[in-house]
């Protein structure tokens, strides 16, 4: 993170375990982190559980502030963490100056979406495969 | 927003754009031939194209048969996923006639950003979409 990005939002500390948000949880300020290290452990609120897990350079908190959504997951500090964070006209700004935050930040959703793709797809074969297996 | 509303709303901002010069065209415009393998199902994406004119086939291997999952034209972004997480095309693209695509690598991001910073924010929204969407999706598996 150059100080042109860092300038348009805040540092934070985070001890393990703390919760940044929950599923549900409105979204207003600054909402989208940036790990600039330690890890964060994003939970999709599913009956069986499905964590995806966030090193360093990973953006998070994106999608909701974009689609103007509640928390769709929740994030919980795993480490001890430092996040970078904005509010939406401030990550605006620093990935309009920066096409490394850009392409991490795209990089980051597409990894996201491939795991959810895959997810529901493994599910998808296992509610088959478990029909299919009632039938017989 | 539904997906459709979206991708009009994606299309015509693309067009409304001045951003596409002809330096941008001579440095990274391709022309395709009808008929062409722009995307080959299986391969490692190292490129992502943004299609400037025409129309390409979305086809799938299904089994013995390729079926056509989808018809997309100008304005359209396409190898988006595999060429940013490095997983395998999921689909074989084949031009519908002529094609004019501009054709971006990894080296070269900054030059498409430097394009158009506006696009990166586009695909961010219509990722964050497609991600909101397969949340509910895995949500009503559930029930």
């Amino acid at each position: 993170m150059t100080e042109q990005e860092l300038q348009y939002g805040e540092q934070l500390r985070a001890e393990p375990g703390t919760i940044l948000y929950q599923p549900g949880d409105p979204v207003s300020g600054s909402s989208i982190y940036f790990v600039v290290a330690g890890l964060v452990r994003l939970d999709l609120p599913l009956s069986e559980r499905l964590s995806v897990y966030l090193h360093p350079d990973s953006v998070f908190g994106l999608v909701e502030s974009l689609l103007s959504s509640p928390r769709l997951t929740g994030a919980c500090c795993l480490e001890s963490t430092i996040l970078y964070r904005w509010d939406r006209e401030g990550f605006d700004l620093a990935s309009s100056v920066s096409w490394e935050l850009a392409f991490n930040t795209i990089t980051g959703l597409t990894q996201y979406l491939r795991v959810l793709n895959a997810e529901f797809s493994g599910r998808l074969r296992l509610a088959g495969a478990s029909g299919a297996g009632k039938g017989a | 927003m539904s997906d459709k509303d979206y991708t009009e709303i994606m299309k015509i901002a693309f067009q409304a754009e001045g951003a596409i010069n002809d330096e941008i065209r001579r440095k990274f415009g391709h022309t395709y031939q009808d008929k062409t393998i722009i995307i080959k199902e299986g391969d490692i994406g190292q490129q992502i194209f943004w299609i400037l004119g025409g129309e390409v086939y979305i086809t799938r291997r299904e089994g013995n048969k390729y079926k056509v999952l989808n018809t997309v034209g100008k304005g359209e972004l396409i190898g988006e996923m595999s060429f940013f997480d490095k997983s395998v095309r999921s689909a074989t693209v084949i031009s519908k006639g002529s094609v004019e695509a501009l054709v971006f690598s990894k080296e070269n991001f900054q030059d498409i950003f430097a394009a158009s910073p506006q696009w990166t924010k586009r695909l961010l929204a219509s990722i964050s979409s497609r991600i909101q969407m397969m949340i509910g999706k895995l949500n009503s598996l559930q029930h």
